[in-house]
């Protein structure tokens, strides 16, 4: 893995910033990789669209500047396809993880690599709220990890467990169960 | 020995829990404000056994920063933008009282208009006030910069204060792998407690920094014997400290290194053994340069890479022998993130005037690149580097300096 750089669509609330965070360790702590991970730069709303990234590479990562063109782009909410230019710069060989209940073909990525996944569905199974909204961050970590082969379903829960450690593994719980859900053909 | 994934803010604060920092006193201000925020949190764990001093202001808090140093305390604080404007006169003052204080910056554009993303306007302001600066790459460079810069400030030989200086969002708020010491003995084998110069008691009052004449006068106690400072002498006595700094930090690094495992050097170079062109410049800039030097390479160009990071004092000595080791150097193209308004970028002037007092005829490009956050990429400083190569090839010199990736027309 020469250089992965991976763009998060959010909104404000949902936890992209996090799981980018999250997945960095990931491949970090477990790994043996070197990782970064930021937030959009300046002001987030709750609500409002906001974006994250995540850079995984075997080497040291020299690169600071904030990514143009991803190799994998990650929306936790199809609304966002209306509001948010969440193709923009994605590579042509590039990958999009979508948390949504539709069908891939209906969603108006031609040509691209599409992974959906109904994580509101499993989170709402799940009961999985926090301060109203609803979790969808953690969750959608079990598919990440198991598209991009970035660690093991023991390890993103054991870093989930980590930062969450008063939630009774409710988050934990939810990223197997995406894991489990997801299919990669 | 902790492996963590920490942002350029806490990388901060976990450094200034480590060495033990005494007092504290700073005012929130975007992108700074998460240090002091995880700080007050060390505090109130009881992991960090430090005086938290909370203020209305940034000038109030570099001025609690100096009276607590004056008492023999170690002291930190941290600021960004216009509030390390507002601190302006204050760090004259804790200069000019050889206090060793530090201070991180989140490096911020100062408004108007008003913009919270990265630009090194803030700290550039500050550069003749008597401050070591120093600039940092990466967050891990963060963590130990703010160890070293301690040791060298207070270091009874340069007794100066020290800014350690960091692209805001793009270090602050980006997480990086940080390897922390954590052992606290460890690091006091390395950074023994602070020896004050001075040591304001109560049970011992005296005066400090009272008014001091452009003459000497001699010493109303012992008349006729001792001569007391006057204020030129005070001045000559901080820059002839400030100009021990290079070989200080030398030193310190190489033992810091020993210890720890890490070296930077006062600069950090890249591909430039051979090198016809050399990328300068200080911060993130300079490091996602290294990206911009292997392009070239490829492309035929023999570029390397310069990345400063004592940049106050100036190591000009320093410099000079880096050129004088390398007469394969056509060219140097500086990228500044900040300007000198009606001139240049500020690190274009310091090189340039270190070029001709030792008599290089070396053309300097100056890029002004990446203002209020920008985003500049390895391609673009790849691109401008690559204009400015072939121009020196052809014998042009750009005497002013280019904007790049801005939106304006001439």
């Amino acid at each position: 893995m020469v250089l992965l750089e991976i763009r998060w669509h959010g909104r404000g609330g949902q936890g992209a910033i996090t799981a980018a965070q999250i997945l960095a360790e990931a491949a970090y702590l477990y790994e043996g990789k070197y990782a970064t991970a930021s937030p959009s730069f300046g002001a987030e709303r709750r609500g409002a669209p906001i974006m994250a990234s995540t850079r995984i590479s075997d080497n040291k990562i020299y690169r600071r500047s904030q990514i143009i063109n991803p190799d994998v782009v990650i929306i936790l909410d199809d609304t966002l396809i209306k509001s948010a230019d969440v193709t923009s710069g994605l590579k042509k060989e590039g990958i999009i993880i979508i948390n949504s209940k539709k069908d891939k073909g209906s969603l108006g990525f031609n040509s691209l690599k599409v992974y959906t996944i109904d994580v509101t569905s499993i989170a709402e199974g799940l009961n999985l709220y926090s301060s109203g909204s609803l979790v969808l961050n953690t969750p959608i970590l079990g598919a990440i990890i198991k598209i991009l082969k970035i660690t093991t379903l023991d390890n993103i829960k054991k870093l989930i467990s980590a930062k969450f450690p008063s939630d009774g593994g409710i988050n934990a719980l939810a990223a197997e169960k995406t894991y489990k859900q997801t299919k990669l053909e | 020995m902790a492996k963590l994934l920490l942002n350029g803010n806490h990388a901060a604060a976990n450094a200034c829990k480590d060495v033990g920092v005494q007092v504290i006193a700073a005012y929130p201000i975007t992108p700074q404000s998460p240090i002091v925020e995880r700080l007050s949190r060390f505090v109130d764990d009881g992991k960090l056994n430090a005086e938290f001093v909370r203020v209305e202001s940034e000038h109030s808090a570099i001025t609690v920063c100096i009276a607590a140093s004056t008492t023999g305390a170690r002291v930190f604080t941290a600021s960004s933008a216009n509030g390390l404007c507002l601190m302006h006169e204050q760090l004259h003052w804790a200069a000019g009282s050889r206090l060793p204080i530090v201070l991180a910056c989140a490096n911020r554009a100062p408004a108007a208009p008003w913009n919270v993303w990265t630009d090194e306007q803030d700290s550039i302001s500050q550069r003749d006030t008597g401050w070591v600066q120093l600039y940092c790459e990466d967050n891990q460079e963060i963590y130990d910069t703010i160890i070293q810069a301690y040791k060298l400030g207070e270091d009874p030989e340069i007794y100066a204060p020290v800014m350690v200086c960091f692209d805001g969002y793009i270090l602050s708020h980006t997480m990086m792998p940080v390897e922390t010491i954590d052992d606290s003995n460890l690091i006091k084998e390395f950074l023994p407690p602070y020896k004050p110069h001075t040591h304001l008691d109560p049970n011992d009052p005296c005066i400090v920094n009272l008014v001091t004449f452009p003459w000497i006068r001699h010493d109303p106690d012992k008349p006729g014997i001792e001569k007391m400072g006057a204020y030129p002498e005070f001045r000559y006595a901080l820059q002839q400290s400030l100009l021990k700094v290079p070989e200080k930090f030398k030193k310190i690094d190489k033992e810091f290194g020993d210890k720890f495992g890490r070296y930077y050097g006062i600069y950090k170079e890249y591909l430039c053994d051979d090198a016809e062109f050399i990328i300068f410049g200080i911060g993130t800039l300079a490091c996602e340069a290294r990206i911009s030097a292997d392009l070239l390479r490829k492309q035929g160009f023999k570029v390397g890479l310069i990345n400063l990071k004592l940049y106050r004092p100036f190591p000009r000595d320093d410099l000079i022998e880096f050129i004088t080791k390398h007469p394969d150097i056509k060219g140097i193209i500086v990228f500044d993130r900040n300007l000198s308004y009606g001139y240049e970028g500020a690190v274009c002037t310091d090189l340039k005037s270190t070029l001709y007092s030792a008599h290089f005829d070396i053309p300097v490009h100056n890029y002004i690149a990446g203002i209020g956050g920008r985003n500049i990429t390895a391609e673009q400083i790849a691109s401008a580097t690559k204009k400015s190569c072939e121009m020196i090839l052809k014998g042009q010199i750009d005497k002013k300096p280019e904007w790049i990736n801005i939106d304006m027309e001439d």
